[in-house]
């Protein structure tokens, strides 16, 4: 689905951002890229949707490779939700903005409306459907700008900081449908620092630094391994931290914590 | 990704870093020695008007602009001398227009092509080496240095200072709208069908901004006072100062022999 190799990548000459990168990524994963602010993940990102071209090796998405098809082709491949969702918005009604994406796509008007009805029942936004994007709150503004991705419905997901100002009920709904696209068999690239976010959801964790891939391991690993976070420059979610202090086998969601502590409880040792 | 300071960051700024002796002007005596060479250009005949035009460029390849100078040139000119040569070379038709079956051609249409031309471009020329040779923040606090109301400091430098992030959010705007499939490659239909998909986030947000650039410079006490203190002025030289004195006696009184003549 998604293949990194060799990838160097530099703006000015002599000053390379990425070094070497190689990794893929298969249907139904949830790939999570970590790394401190600089680490490379923005630019990784746009080579991964053929806004950047590789100074060195390849990127092939489906098949394709980044650095010999056009842009807006790659992107029935691969679709991305940007950070500023705004930055995006130019039509009249929300229905209009989940639109432009399906428009571009050489299908017929009946599967537009189609796509563009499911994206919007998934987001929560068919009530919004009239209503001018930016009259939205920026939670609602960021599902519209991942409704006009999901209606596309492309093989390749690339989500920048989504989880990035929404409140709880939109992380829930945001991670339910990471987890629908999952089942569907599409393959989840997240920029994320949130690290409960990334326990929650990732099959594996990217962590880049200085333009390298330091680490490419399942969450578990990658979380239990001090060195290793210490050098994405980040932190163990605090679930696994308090399991590990209770004694319990690692953890890295409530679901699992739960699991552990009835085990624990209902041990004959345990027992009161 | 959206939003953040890209690998362009800095480099949409129109300034080209130097050290040269136009570099080192006080920012005030470029912006009224280009107040003054663009009236003068109005007063000149064509053969003046290419001498400024010469000029400029030589100092703006002094100043190491050369090669900006030389894109910039041709980006706007070119498009400009075509539309011209169109218009009155062929379009328009004089008392001296020659047919030539497939077209008919104007000396003096021609001539008067040349006399625009020629002003655009030492217009341009002049402009170019004021914005290659002055930051905008410098401008501003040559500016703040000479007791301009902060409002007014503002709106001279803030169209050359907000080219950057205007700059750097249409790329963003491009980028996202790229990867949602736009089509900015193919016929010129196709490109011409792009263009609200592009200009219509940039320009809304660009005047949503407006709200909240003017609550941050309110929020920072902007018009506290009538008169911002700066620390570190530009330079400004006792032969500035004269030169700028002169320009701006001789400007009204170039205007009024021109029209007395």
């Amino acid at each position: 689905m998604l293949k990194v190799e060799g990838v160097g990548f530099h703006y000015v000459a002599g000053t390379e951002v990425l070094r070497d990168l190689s990794f893929s990524a298969s249907a139904g994963d949830i790939v999570a890229l970590v790394g401190r602010n600089g680490a490379g993940k923005s630019t990784l990102l746009r080579l991964l949707n053929g806004l950047l071209k590789p100074t060195r090796g390849t990127v092939t998405i489906d098949g394709n490779v980044t650095a010999e098809t056009p842009v807006h082709l790659i992107s029935r491949s691969i679709g991305t939700v940007f950070q500023s969702p705004e930055q995006q918005i130019f039509n009249a009604t929300v229905r209009d903005e989940v639109m432009f994406g399906p428009r571009n796509l050489p299908i017929t008007a009946e599967e537009r409306e189609t796509r563009v009805r499911e994206a919007l029942e998934r987001t929560r936004l068919t009530d919004q459907s009239a209503v001018h994007p930016l009259d939205l709150d920026q939670a609602k503004r960021r599902f519209v700008a991942l409704a006009s991705v999901l209606a596309t419905r492309p093989p390749a997901l690339l989500l920048d900081e989504p989880q990035r100002g929404l409140d709880a009920r939109g992380r829930l709904l945001l991670e339910r449908i990471v987890l629908e696209e999952q089942a569907k068999g599409c393959c989840v690239v997240i920029v994320c620092h949130d690290m409960e976010f990334v326990a929650r959801l990732a099959t594996r964790v990217i962590a880049l630094s200085d333009g390298e891939i330091s680490a490419d391991r399942p969450p578990a690993e990658f979380f239990l391994d001090a060195k290793l976070t210490a050098g994405a420059s980040v932190e163990a979610p605090d679930i696994l931290r308090v399991s590990q202090q209770l004694g319990l086998p690692p953890c890295l969601t409530p679901a699992a914590f739960a699991e552990a502590w009835v085990a624990r409880s209902s041990e004959p040792a345990n027992r009161t | 990704m959206i939003g953040q300071p890209g690998p362009h960051a800095g480099k949409s700024l129109l300034y080209v870093p130097g050290d040269s002796f136009i570099h080192r002007l006080n920012p005030l005596t470029k912006l009224v020695g280009l107040l003054w060479l663009a009236a003068t250009t109005f007063m000149l005949p064509p053969e003046g008007m290419a001498a400024i035009f010469v000029a400029a460029l030589a100092f703006g390849v002094i100043a190491g602009a050369g090669r900006a100078f030389v894109r910039r040139l041709l980006f706007t000119l070119l498009p400009f001398a075509i539309a011209l040569f169109v218009i009155h070379g062929l379009l328009i038709e004089r008392a001296d227009t020659i047919d030539y079956g497939l077209f008919s051609l104007s000396a003096d249409g021609l001539g008067y092509m040349g006399r625009i031309l020629v002003r655009v471009a030492a217009l341009l020329t002049v402009s170019m080496l004021f914005v290659t040779t002055t930051h905008p923040a410098i401008l501003l606090k040559a500016l703040d240095s000479h007791g301009v109301p902060p409002g007014i400091a503002y709106l001279i430098s803030s169209p050359l200072l907000l080219l950057e992030p205007f700059s750097t959010r249409a790329r963003a705007i491009r980028d996202a709208q790229q990867a949602r499939g736009l089509d900015l490659n193919g016929s010129w239909r196709a490109r011409a069908k792009a263009f609200p998909a592009l200009l219509i986030p940039l320009v809304t947000l660009a005047l949503s901004d407006l709200d909240h650039r003017a609550s941050v410079l309110d929020g920072r006490a902007f018009r506290a006072r009538p008169f911002r203190v700066v620390l570190d002025a530009p330079e400004d030289r006792p032969y500035e100062r004269w030169l700028r004195r002169t320009l701006l006696v001789a400007l009204p009184l170039q205007i009024g022999l021109a029209a007395w003549l």
